[in-house]
């Protein structure tokens, strides 16, 4: 996927662990993590809005466009 | 009324379906022990003449009666022949059951969207397909076309309950 998520520099940055954001933004340490590892296929805006809140942070740190092999030769 | 999952309709047909697999696998000698005593009926007639007149035995009506003595009338060989359609039916019903078997217990343990049920479904409305076309029976192809139907409901609600299960 061209879309890289961020949230492990931004975590560790930070300073806080998967269980306690998973606590404070009322998710699942699992869906964290499927989150944390780039797995997802999609977010939502409020988990996203809970995660800016709680790290102190912008959508943009959190998410990064990397335009994949297919992307590049389509263009 | 619960259709999946504990104590509900799956479970009762899962149940029904496991007794059902037992009595078949008793019934396969059974069959097969008959199958040998109709093919080989002039054979076993003239070893035990009183014992093999089908009008004393089973109380065959006229007409059975008249179906049973072309049958039995019948060269050896293609008496033969019809052992392997009635094994074939046979299998093809024995595979059946195992097939809903195994989707009833995926029910009954509240797996429904999955990508094995997709294939248990699959394999099962080819195999009814083959059985009504040794059967020659058009409900039993109609009632494959609907499982086929259902495998791409399933299919396409695996594929919707993936998406949501990865939306965080």
């Amino acid at each position: 996927m061209s879309i890289i998520f961020r949230l492990d520099r931004v975590m560790a940055d930070r300073k806080i662990s998967l269980g306690e954001l998973a606590k404070r933004i009322d998710l699942t340490d699992s869906n964290l993590s499927i989150l944390k590892t780039g797995k997802a296929r999609a977010l939502r805006v409020v988990t996203l809005e809970a995660l800016c809140r709680e790290l102190h942070c912008q959508p943009g740190d959190l998410l990064e466009y990397s335009a994949d092999e297919k992307d590049t030769s389509e263009t | 009324m619960k259709y999946f999952g504990k104590k509900s309709i799956s479970s009762v047909m899962s149940v029904v379906l496991r007794v059902l697999w037992y009595v078949l696998l008793i019934m396969i000698p059974i069959v097969i022990i008959m199958c040998a005593v109709i093919v080989f009926y002039h054979q076993l007639e003239a070893r035990f003449p009183a014992e093999f007149n089908p009008n004393d035995i089973c109380g065959l009506e006229t007409k059975d009666y008249q179906d049973w003595v072309m049958f039995s009338n019948l060269p050896l060989a293609v008496r033969i022949l019809v052992l392997p359609y009635f094994g074939g039916i046979l299998v093809l019903l024995i595979l059946i059951i195992k097939k809903a078997r195994l989707l009833f217990n995926n029910f009954k343990n509240d797996l429904v969207f999955s990508k094995n049920n997709v294939q248990i479904i699959s394999r099962m409305s080819r195999l009814i397909i083959v059985f009504s076309l040794f059967t020659f029976s058009l409900s039993t192809l109609l009632v494959s076309v609907v499982l086929l139907l259902l495998c791409e409901i399933i299919k396409n609600g695996t594929v919707l309950q993936e998406e949501q299960e990865l939306t965080i």
